[in-house]
């Protein structure tokens, strides 16, 4: 209802009133050419109309003339100033571009206007969730209630909103109301009524008194239909309550639906109230166990976790043996987690360098029973498999040579089979031998061609080796290149984080940091949609009453999402490029510098070779659809053609640092205590010449424990940035960092992180010596850091020869026992 | 192998999974789709580092119809290829079938299988139980024609939940198993 005293330019006549309706109508149907026609026609009579040009405004939109909408539609704003319906609609631009914040203070605008509106109520809801304000949303959701206080599902929006405001007893109160005055008949066999039960369980457990929690399930039981989750918080809430039997008895039936779940197990020994260290009585309790489960996996392997010494020995020689047999090609990474223990690791090594022994003796000796005369004729592979794992085994423990014997020896006994021809391939990439890996993981591929995973793998190799070219071929046979973009747009598309970023990191190596920054871009693009995904479940869940899982996904995206591997990954390297750009612009070419020692021809030759590089890449990333897509198709479901496919645009970026930040932002956000993303927002800062806000990240992780690695080089450059005037000073630094001293070189080396943090210190203070004791522990870590990559060690050893060419020489000597070139 | 209901955090490991091992991919969207629908039907196979190996993800079929037949449906089903032959796709296929019959009374389950894939469809026809209910021509994105299978849970109800082992772990090497194209927004 608008209010009585209309403005002049607001007032239509019955004809052009009822013509707005149909506006409105039409945009809700997406009927956009006929809401245009009417809109037009109202306005040539109503000219300044604000909300008919608001209107026309967004249903522009939404056909693809983005510009021309948002014309309108703030024209439309500028002539209606004080209608709900245009700062509505203009937050409705807002949100289509996703800009939350903006959208929210135009919703707020709208109700200041017209407070008891729904749809605005409800889309004002929807954001407050996505930006996470949490106390308005609880407001906006008593408003909502009010409007309709019978409806379940805005009863339960209003619990949740308590519940995340970090009020679970509110949420509860409401709940608890509303089924005892409003759900009169409850209902039965209704999933959406026993998922919103399991919730208000999950509030009650909230509030702490988890013996109500458990009495509420007792009682509500009959109504709960996912009986897997029923009995899983019976169990835990009994563990949790010291009801060991009534524990017992559940984790008990849990192991009847699935005797393969780990917690249940690790439930079960805790309500028995068994000891992690008592393994007598655990082992007593898994024969138990293994008895009344015998198909279970689990139950076997478990052990192997807590037991130690001679019982060690038995468990693992029995589980090995059974596995070999039956001929398992997961045997290895299965135990691969037990060799954090170098006890648990060489008793396996024995243990299978004995069926070894036996095995090639007779390959067909049954491992079961290796007395003479084995009883059971067992698969003949079991020798195979041995050698297969042995292989494992040593290419673990970095005993490269004695693995590739003994794989090689595998494929002549059985060359077809993939998984031998792959182990191969990630024992060469351990020799630090690229080319020969990749080429090796590509013959495992063409053993089988059906197979994508192998697939995947041969496409990470090629990249490893910096074959970008064989690595999009490759990943093509498994990808659609027809909806326009080539093989490249569709692998964005498809957020295949892992692609992007290999191909990023393989390009930044090669000194093309423009396509290396294009990956990068992509990889942000692909996790930042992943953020919005969430903006449409704010609604779509209360409908289906998921509440749980809502609240699990919203935990998700404030602490996983872009905290995961992957997002951190992209941020480092991009970081890295950024800083470089802002330090020289000169790189913004898209071609590597060129080397001082390059002759004209070797120049020529490689700017050919670059060219051919971003023309195939281009090429790829250009290609257009095969398809023509039909007239009518909505613009958002036709792909866009990449207009900077090889990232020549991003290279032109005036500001990389503030770009750099916001690849940073979202990961302090998520991970507000973690080391190396404090370290990496100081890098910039550092740029930008925030030296007070370097000092306070600096200081906020400093008590760290091995924030050594990340924190000292970054307190020797803030240091060097300083001088004795300003808000922060010298003398400040060496305080907090220093005890009190300047800094020196004197940095102790213990892993790799802390050589690259040498470096860095030495080049900040541009030092040009490495003491000999310094020599010899880089090279001890180099030499024993198992997981090393080859990349890493190049990149470390070039570094040295930058510093100090005699040094980075005996080092580069000394590795050449363990990358044998 | 540790094998568990598949909750929200899960969810970026089943679609990196599903890029490495399965040819019909989806976007987060999607994956939140599912679990945001249907929190009950999908479960995941972890190692021990907690990434995930292998997954299941189930939904029910919108029939609306009252009463009558309720179907559940595997969208996507795939095992990394090291971890495969310990039977996990068969647990986490009964997982899902089980889920769907306590929490939605579902009274079939249904799937998909590339025409061309013979190992998989040897899998769910003769070790599963599932019967083909035709052919859908060009049913995936590059133009292959799949096979519809349907398998009654009306039987699964009252009998306990066992596989045979030997048979079925001979059938998951090398497979590529269950996936359907994503439908567009």
């Amino acid at each position: 209802m608008a209010p009585l005293d209309l403005p002049p330019n607001r007032a239509l006549d019955a004809a052009a009133a009822y013509q707005f309706r149909q506006v409105l109508q039409a945009y809700e149907s997406k009927e956009y050419k006929r809401g245009i026609k009417l809109a037009d026609a109202i306005l040539k009579r109503f000219p300044t109309h604000g909300e008919t040009l608001a209107m026309k405004g967004l249903i522009t939109y939404n056909t693809g003339a983005k510009d021309e909408g948002w014309e309108l539609v703030k024209k439309g704003l500028r002539h209606d100033i004080k209608s709900h319906v245009a700062w509505h609609v203009y937050g409705l631009m807002h949100r289509a571009e996703r800009a939350w914040e903006e959208a929210m203070k135009a919703y707020v605008n709208a109700l200041r206007f017209e407070p008891e509106q729904q749809v605005i109520l409800r889309d004002l809801a929807n954001i407050q969730a996505q930006l996470r304000v949490y106390p308005g949303l609880v407001e906006t959701r008593k408003a909502l209630l009010k409007r309709t206080p019978d409806d379940r599902s805005a009863t339960t929006a209003l619990a949740v909103a308590y519940h995340l405001a970090g009020d679970p007893k509110a949420a509860d109160r409401v709940l608890e109301a509303f089924e005892t005055d409003k759900l009169l008949v409850k209902p039965r066999n209704s999933p959406e009524h026993s998922m919103v039960t399991l919730y208000h369980n999950t509030v009650i457990a909230a509030t702490g008194d988890i013996d109500r929690a458990l009495t509420h399930l007792n009682l509500t039981g009959g109504a709960i239909l996912d009986k897997l989750e029923l009995k899983e918080r019976r169990a835990k809430y009994a563990l949790a309550l010291g009801r060991y039997e009534d524990a017992q008895k559940y984790y008990l039936s849990l192991l009847d639906i699935n005797p393969d779940c780990y917690a249940y197990f690790r439930g079960y020994t805790a309500a028995r109230q068994i000891s992690n260290t008592d393994q007598d009585a655990l082992l007593a309790v898994y024969k138990e166990l293994q008895k009344k489960y015998p198909r279970s996996t689990a139950v076997k392997r478990l052990p192997l976790d807590f037991l130690t010494g001679e019982k060690f020995v038995e468990a693992a020689d029995a589980y090995l043996r059974g596995r070999l047999q039956k001929g398992v090609p997961s045997t290895f990474v299965d135990v691969k987690a037990l060799y954090t223990s170098e006890e648990k690791a060489n008793t396996i090594e024995k243990l299978v360098l004995g069926y070894l022994a036996v095995l090639e003796h007779d390959q067909d000796a049954p491992l079961q029973t290796l007395t003479p005369n084995g009883t059971k004729r067992d698969a003949p592979t079991a020798y195979l498999w041995t050698l297969y794992l042995l292989a494992q085994h040593y290419d673990y423990t970095r005993a490269l040579p004695r693995a590739l014997e003994l794989i090689d020896r595998a494929i002549s006994h059985t060359p077809t089979l993939v998984e031998l021809h792959m182990g191969r391939a990630r024992i060469l990439k351990h020799l630090g031998k690229v080319g020969e890996a990749a080429d090796a993981m590509n013959a495992a591929r063409e053993l089988d061609l059906q197979d994508r995973h192998v697939n995947t793998k041969s496409t990470k190799y090629f990249l490893r080796a910096d074959a970008n070219g064989e690595a999009i071929q490759t990943i093509s046979l498994f990808v659609n290149t027809t909806l326009g973009g080539g093989a490249i747009g569709d692998l964005a598309e498809m957020q295949s984080l892992n692609f992007l970023l290999e191909d990023g990191i393989s390009w930044a190596r090669q000194g093309l940091i423009g396509l290396a920054l294009k990956r990068f871009h992509q990889v942000k693009k692909a996790v930042d949609l992943w953020a919005d995904d969430q903006y449409d479940f704010h609604a779509y869940c209360f409908r289906k009453s998921t509440l749980d899982a809502y609240v699990d996904m919203l935990k998700w995206a404030d602490n996983s999402l872009y905290g995961n591997v992957q997002y951190r990954r992209c941020v480092r390297a991009a970081v890295s490029i950024l800083i470089a750009l802002h330090r020289d612009p000169s790189l913004n070419t898209g071609f590597p510098p060129d080397s001082p020692t390059a002759t004209d021809a070797d120049r020529k030759k490689d700017r050919k070779r670059i060219q051919k590089i971003r023309a195939r890449v281009s090429k790829d990333a250009t290609r257009e659809p095969d398809k023509k897509p039909e007239k009518d198709t909505n613009a958002d479901y036709v792909r866009k053609p990449d207009l900077d496919p090889l990232g020549d645009t991003l290279l032109q970026d005036k500001q990389p640092l503030q770009t750099a930040l916001t690849y940073i932002t979202p990961l302090r956000a998520a991970l507000p205590t973690d080391v190396e993303a404090v370290c990496l927002e100081a890098d910039v800062r550092l740029c930008l010449g925030e030296f007070g806000k370097v000092f306070g990240l600096l200081e906020s992780v400093a008590e760290e424990v091995d924030g050594d690695v990340w924190i000292t080089p970054r307190a020797v450059a803030l240091w060097c940035a300083v001088t004795d005037e300003g808000t922060i000073t010298r003398s400040d630094v060496e305080r907090a960092f220093f005890g009190g001293h300047p800094p020196s070189t004197d940095f102790q080396i213990t892993n790799l992180l802390s050589i690259t943090a040498y470096l860095d210190i030495l080049n900040t203070l541009d030092a040009s010596t490495i003491p000999p004791s310094h020599e010899q522990a880089i090279l001890n870590v180099l030499t024993n850091t198992r997981k090393l990559s080859y990349h890493d060690s190049l990149a470390i050893v070039n570094r040295l020869v930058a510093v100090d060419a005699e040094v980075g020489g005996r080092v580069k000597d000394g590795l050449n026992e363990r990358w044998r070139p | 192998m540790d094998i568990r209901r598949a909750k929200v955090d899960d969810l970026s490991g089943m679609q990196h999974a599903n890029l490495s091992n399965l040819p019909e991919n989806y976007v987060m969207k999607y994956y939140l789709y599912h679990a945001l629908t249907w929190p009950s039907l999908s479960f995941v196979g972890v190692d021990g580092r907690g990434r995930v190996v292998g997954y299941v993800l189930g939904k029910m079929e919108d029939d609306g119809k009252e009463g009558g037949e309720r179907t559940g449906h595997i969208t996507s089903l795939s095992v990394m290829r090291t971890y495969r032959r310990l039977g996990l796709a068969e647990r986490l296929m009964r997982q899902a079938q089980r889920a769907m019959v306590e929490g939605y009374d579902a009274t079939a389950v249904s799937l998909h299988v590339r025409k061309s894939n013979r190992a998989a469809l040897g899998l769910y026809r003769d070790g599963l139980k599932f019967a083909v209910q035709g052919v859908e021509t060009k049913y995936y994105q590059d133009g292959e024609d799949a096979y519809a299978m349907k398998m009654d849970l009306d039987k699964l109800k009252s009998a306990p939940f066992t596989i045979d082992e030997n048979q079925l772990a001979a059938r998951t090497m090398g497979l590529t198993l269950v996936e359907e194209p994503a439908l567009t927004a």
